[in-house]
């Protein structure tokens, strides 16, 4: 399984700008776009620091959350990203034929919260371009579960600062992202980078979504913190969503999220299911 | 609406549930041996004894094999293909079994024509490793085939490596130089099971290399003390990544715990500590000392003990 490419990884924490389409544009005045999402990772592996891929014990993640962008204005959108069940579990090993047994341990608490407002620099022709700031609260907890060791959160205070553009065409869209997240408690700061096309059909809109996170090495806090997971984490994901509008402003999404790298980071496939809702006025 | 809220507390019940996952034993290590049963064998003139053999692959399990049995003296002891040992003359042989080229621990088999005789003959010590120049009081005993003792035997001493533990006529070892020696005692042509005997090895000590990409620094150092029991130590220079749910094992495996022997939690990733490991545990019983991250499965570093 290690020789497979495609058996690649998500991240273990959220960061609601990977998971919708964005781009460059902003909700109207009064509209917005909301979704409830439940998404589920199962890991037997991870990617070590050095990026090599290891062996662990089954790790699951599970993930409900409610994501909503409300424009305040035309040029500003709020933005929250609210993972308000994460579950963490890490299987019971039972060694044969030996019989030693270790336990298995679980953490379930609101997880990472990120609050964005997005401001629209060009706005209303088919190239546009958006400037936002997200700030990553740590409602999630560090240290947790029986053994102290599982993480709902990276327990820092993320600041996220991005520039997107979107590109319309006949027939679909393109929108690329750049950032740059300042972390606190001496985590390392990371560049982030995406690219993203989408065409729709009808009721159905799918997409395909490239998104990638390097760490600058420039934090002095090791996985000493809290945990194998927790600082310099890196890397380049890439998967498609798919969206079937049931009514003019109800619809449901399924999503997957690979990779092609990693450090720090579990290594097995993401799946999503959501309803979403729009709001016009 | 109630389906979609199914499905989402359907995905919540896949995520939430502890599984199991089922591992095998990990040794990489060469365990392949072939183990005759039993041991040691008395038999009287013209008995016939069946043993048996068991060859174990490198992962230590049972595996099928095809065995070849010699005994040191046919004369003595005539063993057939089949590990029939048939007792020819009094005396003592040792036989060995053979399978994919590996030989057995030589097993004694010792033929008896009087029920009074010595049968058997059993060599005792307080300790088994010695300092250099240090000495060591031995004692033999005699018994017949029924296990009773019998007093008043003479004994001859012998140590298969007189440069690294002397023995003399009452079976007073000294230790001579670091390494290992056999030492068995004979009363009327029947001869003990040897007794190990190390010299200066009452100290076992390694670096930690890191592993998985972690890190682990230092030195460790097993210290077999006067009293019997280990002391585990580690240097100033010891650090490790982190120290939750983390725990020091002794193993057999530098890459894995199965098999090996919980020393203690971590509680702290750096600086000299010091572990005490209990009397079931021996000196040279394994061969790592390995910094694993428990509910993960992750070793960090591990230290060969030399």
């Amino acid at each position: 399984m290690k020789n497979h490419p495609w058996y690649l990884l998500a991240p273990l924490l959220a960061l609601s700008s990977e998971l919708v389409a964005g781009g460059g544009w902003t909700q109207p005045r009064h509209n917005g776009y909301f979704k409830l999402e439940s998404r589920l990772l199962r890991a037997r592996n991870y990617y070590n620091a050095g990026g090599g891929i290891t062996d662990i014990t089954t790790t699951s993640l599970y993930t409900t959350s409610l994501y909503g962008e409300y424009g305040l204005t035309d040029r500003l959108t709020a933005i929250v990203y609210f993972p308000f069940v994460t579950r963490l579990v890490v299987n019971k090993q039972s060694f044969r034929p030996s019989g030693f047994t270790v336990p298995g341990d679980a953490a379930t608490s609101v997880g990472d919260t990120d609050v964005s407002l997005k401001f629209g620099i060009i706005r209303n022709k088919p190239l546009v371009l958006s400037a936002s700031l997200t700030l990553g609260i740590p409602f999630g907890r560090v240290n947790a579960g029986d053994t102290k060791i599982l993480t709902t959160g990276d327990g820092e205070f993320n600041q996220l600062v991005k520039v997107e553009a979107g590109l319309s065409f006949p027939g679909g869209y393109a929108a690329a992202v750049v950032g740059f997240n300042n972390r606190t408690r001496s985590f390392s700061d990371e560049f982030h980078y995406g690219l993203e096309v989408g065409t729709s059909v009808k009721r159905f809109s799918g997409l395909v979504r490239l998104y990638a996170v390097q760490s600058l090495f420039n934090g002095s806090a090791g996985e000493r913190v809290n945990s194998v997971f927790s600082n310099n984490v890196e890397y380049i994901s890439y998967g498609p969503e798919l969206a079937y509008t049931v009514r003019d402003k109800f619809g449901v999404t399924a999503a997957a999220a690979f990779a092609a790298a990693g450090k720090n980071i579990l290594a097995a496939p993401t799946y999503s299911v959501g309803v979403f809702l729009k709001l016009k006025k | 609406m109630t389906k979609i809220s199914a499905v989402f507390l359907l995905l919540g019940a896949l995520g939430g549930c502890i599984g199991e996952d089922k591992i095998e034993d990990l040794v990489s290590d060469n365990l392949s041996a072939v183990v005759i049963q039993p041991p040691t064998t008395i038999a009287r003139m013209n008995e016939q004894v069946v043993l048996t053999a068991k060859y174990l692959n490198r992962e230590g399990k049972e595996t099928p094999a095809a065995f070849s049995w010699r005994s040191t003296n046919p004369e003595v002891v005539a063993i057939d293909g089949e590990g029939k040992a048939t007792a020819k003359a009094v005396g003592q042989v040792t036989i060995t079994a053979s399978a994919n080229g590996l030989d057995s621990k030589p097993s004694l088999f010792t033929v008896i024509s009087d029920g009074n005789q010595v049968a058997r003959v059993t060599v005792s010590a307080p300790k088994n490793t010695l300092a250099a120049g240090e000495k060591l009081v031995m004692v033999a005993n005699a018994s017949n085939v029924d296990g009773q003792d019998l007093p008043g035997k003479p004994f001859t001493w012998q140590s298969s490596n007189p440069s690294v533990v002397a023995v003399d006529a009452n079976g007073l070892a000294t230790g001579v130089a670091s390494g290992l020696a056999l030492i068995s005692a004979a009363s009327g042509g029947v001869k003990s099971t040897d007794f190990e005997v190390r010299v200066g090895g009452n100290v076992r000590t390694g670096a930690f290399q890191s592993l998985n990409n972690h890190s682990v620094e230092g030195i460790a150092t097993l210290t077999q003390e006067s009293n019997q029991t280990l002391k585990l130590q580690f240097n100033d220079g010891f650090s490790t990544s982190f120290t939750n749910a983390v725990y020091v094992y002794l193993s057999n495996n530098q890459n894995s715990i199965s098999g090996g022997f919980e020393v203690t939690k971590l509680d702290r990733a750096s600086g000299a500590m010091t572990f005490s490991v209990p009397t079931t545990v021996s000196l040279t019983q394994f061969k790592y000392v390995i910094i694993h991250c428990r509910p993960f499965n992750i070793v960090f570093g591990a230290a060969e003990l030399k």
